[in-house]
C-alpha cells in the first residue's frame, strides 16, 4: 500500500517536472537550438558540399554576404555558410564526448574517494585541488602543445581539465549518504554497504550531475573553439568554428563577416545547452519551486 | 465592558500549490479583547499559524486571502496599503515566532537588529523629533532587563549564534514588548525550547503582558501551555474554529468531539486515565471531506455530518460547531 | 590547504618541465654545436637524479631564479614583474564592472522573480555565459574602434596598454606598475585617461562572462535568503523594505557571491589569454600565449606556479572576507 503511494508520488513528481519543463519557453527554445545543431552535425555533409573546405577559389575571396553566399566567403573564397554547417560536426561531437568522458571519470573517482574515505580520499581530493589551482585553459594548452596539435589531443586535454567537478559532486553525495542510519543499519546486518549506498546515492546525484553536464557542454564548446582559435585545434583544413574565427580575425576590419558568423554559431549552440541546463536546474531544485 | 481590539470575520485563505488549491482557512471568526490572552490550538496543518500570518499580512507568495475581514481597532487590516500597514507592524502589532534560532539574523549583533527596529518605529517613541543614541540604548537595556536578561550590555554586543535558545527567545520577547504594542501574535513561542525554559519564558511573557495590558494570541499545539497562560481558547480543525470559549469551561467541559479527543490525548498527572489518541489524520485540504470535515474521525458521527457542514451554535459565552448541539 | 597545494603544483610543474617539455629547448637551437649539449645539460643539472633536480628546482623557485624568458626577452622574474601588474589592473577594472552590473541585476531578478525583468536578466546572463570571449573581443574591436570611427563619432584604442606617442610626451614613473594608479598619483591625468580608454574594452570583454555568473548567483542566493525566517521577522516589525533587502538580506546573500568572485579573481589574475592576446594587452595572458608559441617552457612553468600561488592566496582572502561577513565562522 505504502509502496504504491510512493510510486504514485514519484510519478506525479516527474510528471510535474516535465510539465514545468515544457512550460518554460526558454527551455523549449534551447532544446530547439540543440536539436537544430544536432541535425547539422549528423546530416551536415549531406546538406552541403562536404568537400567545400578544399575548394579554394581566390577570385571569389572576401566577398561580403550576398544572395549567392548568404554569409559571404572567406579569404580563400570558400562559402562561409557551408563551412559553418560542416563545422557543427566537430564542435558538437567534441563537446559531447568530453563531457561524457569527464562525467564517467569524475563519477568513478568521486565514488571511490567518498566510499573509501581516509587516506585514499585525502589524496584524491588534494589532487583535484591541485588541478583546480591550475589555470584550466593554460593547462589544456600545455597538454595540447606537449602532445601535438590534433583533435584527439584536444579531446584529451579538455577531458583532463573537466572531470573534477563531477568527482566533487559524487564524493559529496556518497559522504552524506554514508552517515545515514539505513546504511549503518545495513552494515550491522552484514549486507555489503556499497550496494545499498549506490542504490541511494545515484538517484540523488543524478540531478546535479545532469545540470552540471548540460551546462558544461556549452562551456567545453567555448573552450574547444577557443583553443582552436589560438591554433591548437584540428588541422586547418578540417572545418571548425574557432578556426574560422581565427581566419576572420586577420581580416577583421575589411571582412568582419568571416569572424562574425562562426562566432554566432558558437554562441548560439552554447546558449542552447545553457538554456536547457538552467531550466533543468530550476525544475530539479525543489527549493526553487513553489 | 470589554474593549474589542481584534475581530476576524469569515476569513478564507487559499494556498496555490502544484497539487491544487489548498483551502487552508475556511471561514475563521475570532474576537479578542484588550489585555486578553487567547490560545489558538490545533494539530499541525489546522490553520492556526496561517491565521496568525494573515493578521500580520505575512502569508507566503502563493497564498491569497480570498474572503473575510480583519478589524483591528476598527480598521480593516486587509484593506489598507502596505505602507500604512508597515506603520502598524512593530508599533501596534508584533510577532514572536517559533524558532528563535532562525528568526534572528545571523550576521548582525542583537544591538544592531534591535536598534534598526526601534529606529524604524521612532515615531512611537517619546520625544520623537530627535532620537539620540543614548535614549535608544536606554530603551534596549531596560527592555532586556524586563525579560530578566543577565549581563545586558554583553548580550547586546553578541551575535545570535552566541546565545542559547532560551536567551534568544527572551531577546525576541524584549523586542516585542519594548514597543508596547496592543497586540502580540506569539506563534509557538516555546515549542523549540526545553521544558524548563518554556515555563520561564511563558512566565516572563505573562508578566509583561499584565504590565503593559497587551492582548496576545498564543498559537500552540500544547494544551498544557494554554491552560497555564490563556483566558480564552479557540480550537481549530481543518481551517475552521470548531470550539471557542473560556479556558476554564472548555477544559472542564469540552463540547466538540474533537476537543474531547484532544483532552483525552493529554497526559494528566492528577487523575489516572489512559491517554487516548484521536484515530486518523488531519484531512487533505485540497479535497476535504464532505459535510463536517471531522466526521471521518468522529466517534459520534451521524448521517447528517457527512452531508452538511454544521453551523456555529452558541451555548452561553461559548461557540461550538457540531451537529450534536444544533 | 595552502602548503600542500603549492607543493603539489610545483611537483607537477617540475614533472611537466623536465619530462613532458624539453628543458634544453630554452638554451639550444638547431645551430648549437653537438659537443656543447652535454655541457649545457650538466650546467643545468639535468644529469643529476630527479629528486636532486627537484630540490634545485625548488631552490630556484624560491630565489626567483626562474631562467630566461624567450617570450619576454628578459629574465622570467623581470618579465613577471613587468607583465603581472598590467593583469592586476585589468582584473581590478573588470571585476568592478562585473560587480557593479551583476549584483544589482541579480537583486532585481530576485525581487521581480518570474516577471519580465527576471526573464530578461536571465537571458542576458546566459548569453554572457555562452559567449566566446575571443569573438566578443573581436566584435567590440570592430564596433568601437572601426565602426564608430567610420561613423565619425569616436574610436576607442583597440590594442596595447597606452599610446606610446602620448607616453613619450607625458611620461609616467613606475611606482606600483598599475598605470592608471601611477598616473593619478603623479597627477598625470592625460595618461590616466589614456590608460583607462585602453583598458575599457578588454575589461568589458572579460566582465561579460562573469556578469552572468554573478547575476545568477546573486539571484538564487537572494531568493533563498528572502525565504528565511529572519526576513519574515524583520518584515513583521515593519522595517522599511530598503533595510530589509539591502541590509538584512543582502549581507547574507553575498556570502556565496564572495566565494565565486574570489574564484573569478583568481582566474583573471592568471591572465586572460584570449582577451589579452586579442587586445595585445601586455599582461600575463599575453606573455603566456607568446610563451606557448615560442615553446618557452621557463616562462610557462613560472606562470603556472604563479597562477596556482595566486589561486591559493585568493582562496585564503575569500576565507577572511567570509569570516567578516558571517560572524558564525571563526578561525
Amino acid at each position: 500500500m505504502k509502496k504504491v503511494n510512493e510510486w504514485e508520488l514519484k510519478k506525479k513528481e516527474v510528471g510535474y517536472a516535465l510539465w514545468l519543463f515544457s512550460r518554460n519557453k526558454l527551455v523549449v527554445f534551447g532544446s530547439l537550438i540543440v536539436v537544430f545543431y544536432t541535425i547539422l552535425a549528423i546530416f551536415g555533409p549531406f546538406i552541403v558540399n562536404p568537400k567545400i573546405s578544399e575548394q579554394v577559389d581566390l577570385s571569389n575571396a572576401l566577398k561580403p554576404p550576398t544572395l549567392q553566399h548568404i554569409f559571404g566567403t572567406d579569404d580563400l573564397g570558400r562559402d562561409l555558410l557551408q563551412l559553418i554547417v560542416l563545422g557543427a560536426r566537430f564542435d558538437m561531437s567534441i563537446s559531447l564526448m568530453v563531457v561524457l568522458t569527464a562525467t564517467l571519470i569524475g563519477v568513478t573517482i568521486g565514488s571511490i574517494s567518498g566510499y573509501a574515505g581516509g587516506k585514499v580520499d585525502e589524496i584524491i581530493m588534494r589532487f583535484t585541488d591541485i588541478l583546480l589551482a591550475f589555470p584550466g585553459l593554460v593547462f589544456a594548452m600545455g597538454i595540447t602543445m606537449a602532445l601535438g596539435r590534433s583533435a584527439v589531443n584536444l579531446f584529451l586535454a579538455l577531458t583532463l581539465v573537466w572531470w573534477t567537478g563531477y568527482a566533487r559532486i559524487m564524493r559529496g553525495q556518497v559522504l552524506s549518504e554514508k552517515e545515514k542510519l539505513y546504511v549503518q543499519a545495513a552494515k550491522s546486518l552484514g549486507i555489503p554497504d556499497f550496494l545499498i549506498l549506490f542504490k541511494h546515492v545515484f538517484p540523488n546525484a543524478i540531478y546535479p550531475i545532469l545540470v552540471l553536464a548540460t551546462m558544461d557542454i556549452g562551456g567545453v564548446m567555448l573552450s574547444a573553439a577557443g583553443l582552436s582559435f589560438i591554433g591548437l585545434g584540428p588541422s586547418p583544413f578540417e572545418p571548425e568554428w574557432g578556426q574560422l574565427i581565427n581566419r576572420g580575425a586577420s581580416y577583421l576590419f575589411i571582412a568582419p563577416w568571416i569572424m562574425f558568423f562562426p562566432g554566432l554559431a558558437v554562441l548560439t549552440a552554447s546558449l542552447g545547452f545553457n538554456l536547457i541546463g538552467d531550466g533543468l536546474r530550476d525544475v530539479l531544485d525543489p527549493r526553487l519551486r513553489r | 465592558m470589554d474593549e474589542k481590539i481584534l475581530e476576524v470575520k469569515n476569513l478564507r485563505v487559499n494556498f496555490y500549490t502544484y497539487r491544487g488549491v489548498v483551502k487552508a482557512l475556511n471561514g475563521v471568526n475570532l474576537d479578542l479583547n484588550k489585555g486578553e490572552i487567547l490560545g489558538l490550538a490545533g494539530e499541525t496543518g489546522s490553520g492556526k499559524s496561517v491565521t496568525g500570518l494573515s493578521i500580520l499580512r505575512l502569508l507566503p507568495q502563493n497564498a491569497r486571502v480570498v474572503e473575510g475581514e480583519i478589524f483591528f481597532k476598527g480598521r480593516d487590516l486587509l484593506k489598507i496599503s502596505e505602507k500604512e500597514y508597515n506603520l502598524i507592524r512593530g508599533k501596534e502589532i508584533n510577532a514572536i515566532f517559533q524558532d528563535p534560532h532562525t528568526y534572528l539574523n545571523p550576521v548582525f549583533t542583537i544591538k544592531e537588529q534591535f536598534k534598526d527596529i526601534l529606529l524604524s518605529k521612532k515615531d512611537s517613541l517619546k520625544n520623537s523629533s530627535k532620537i539620540d543614541i543614548k535614549k535608544l540604548d536606554e530603551i534596549m537595556v531596560s527592555a532586556l532587563k524586563d525579560v530578566k536578561m543577565p549581563a545586558v550590555d554583553r548580550v547586546l554586543r553578541m551575535y545570535p549564534h552566541e546565545l542559547s535558545g532560551g536567551m534568544k527567545q527572551r531577546v525576541m520577547l524584549a523586542i516585542a514588548f519594548s514597543l508596547q504594542p496592543s497586540l502580540i501574535i506569539a506563534d509557538e513561542p516555546t515549542t523549540a525550547l526545553d521544558v524548563t525554559i518554556q515555563a520561564q519564558v511563558l512566565e516572563i511573557m505573562k508578566e509583561l503582558q499584565r504590565k503593559y495590558n497587551t492582548s496576545v494570541i498564543l498559537i500552540t499545539h500544547d494544551l498544557g501551555v494554554i491552560a497555564e497562560t490563556c483566558q480564552k481558547v479557540a480550537i481549530m480543525y481543518a481551517g475552521r474554529i470548531v470550539e471557542y470559549g473560556r479556558v476554564s469551561e472548555v477544559f472542564r467541559n469540552p463540547l466538540h468531539p474533537y476537543t474531547k479527543g484532544l483532552m483525552e490525548a493529554l497526559p494528566r498527572a492528577d487523575i489516572d486515565v489512559k491517554v487516548k489518541s484521536i484515530p486518523g489524520t488531519v484531512p487533505d485540504l485540497v479535497s476535504p471531506p464532505s459535510g463536517c470535515t471531522f466526521h471521518p474521525r468522529c466517534p459520534y458521527a451521524m448521517e447528517i455530518c457527512k452531508r452538511q457542514s454544521p453551523r456555529p451554535s452558541y451555548v452561553k459565552e461559548r461557540m461550538v460547531e457540531c451537529h450534536l448541539y444544533s | 590547504m595552502l602548503v600542500p597545494v603549492v607543493l603539489g603544483v610545483t611537483i607537477m610543474t617540475f614533472y611537466l618541465s623536465r619530462v613532458v617539455l624539453d628543458p634544453l629547448a630554452a638554451y639550444v637551437t638547431e645551430k648549437t654545436p653537438a659537443y656543447l649539449i652535454p655541457v649545457i645539460r650538466h650546467q643545468l643539472g639535468l644529469d643529476q637524479p630527479f629528486y636532486v633536480q627537484y630540490l634545485y628546482y625548488l631552490r630556484d623557485l624560491i630565489t626567483l631564479n626562474w631562467g630566461w624568458s624567450r617570450a619576454g626577452h628578459m629574465s622570467v622574474a623581470d618579465a613577471i614583474a613587468t607583465f603581472f601588474p598590467a593583469t592586476v589592473e585589468l582584473t581590478t577594472v573588470s571585476i568592478i564592472i562585473t560587480l557593479l552590473v551583476g549584483i544589482p541585476l541579480g537583486i532585481i531578478s530576485a525581487l521581480r522573480n518570474n516577471k519580465i525583468e527576471d526573464h530578461a536578466s536571465r537571458v542576458f546572463s546566459l548569453i554572457g555565459i555562452s559567449m566566446p570571449v575571443f569573438w566578443l573581443g573581436l566584435s567590440l574591436q570592430y564596433l568601437f574602434t572601426y565602426w564608430t570611427r567610420v561613423q565619425g563619432w569616436f574610436a576607442l584604442p583597440s590594442t596595447g596598454r597606452y599610446d606610446p606617442i602620448l607616453f613619450a610626451s607625458h611620461p609616467v614613473q613606475r611606482i606600483t606598475g598599475l598605470l592608471i594608479l601611477d598616473s593619478l598619483i603623479q597627477g598625470n591625468f592625460v595618461m590616466a585617461v589614456d590608460a583607462f580608454l585602453h583598458i575599457i574594452l578588454p575589461a568589458i570583454t572579460l566582465a561579460f562572462l562573469n556578469i552572468g555568473v554573478v547575476t545568477r548567483l546573486t539571484r538564487s542566493s537572494m531568493l533563498e535568503v528572502l525565504r528565511q525566517d529572519y526576513i519574515t521577522f524583520a518584515k513583521s516589525y515593519g522595517l522599511p523594505q530598503r533595510i530589509v533587502i539591502y541590509k538584512y538580506a543582502l549581507r547574507n546573500a553575498m556570502i556565496p557571491v564572495v566565494t565565486s568572485t574570489g574564484l573569478m579573481i583568481g582566474g583573471l589574475l592568471g591572465g586572460a589569454i584570449m582577451t589579452e592576446s586579442i587586445f595585445a594587452f601586455p599582461g600575463m595572458g599575453w606573455l603566456s600565449y607568446r610563451a606557448i608559441i615560442f615553446n618557452d617552457s621557463n616562462t610557462i612553468m613560472a606562470y603556472v606556479v604563479l597562477s596556482a600561488f595566486v589561486f591559493v592566496l585568493v582562496n585564503l582572502l575569500v576565507d577572511l572576507i567570509y569570516a567578516w561577513l558571517d560572524p558564525r565562522i571563526k578561525y
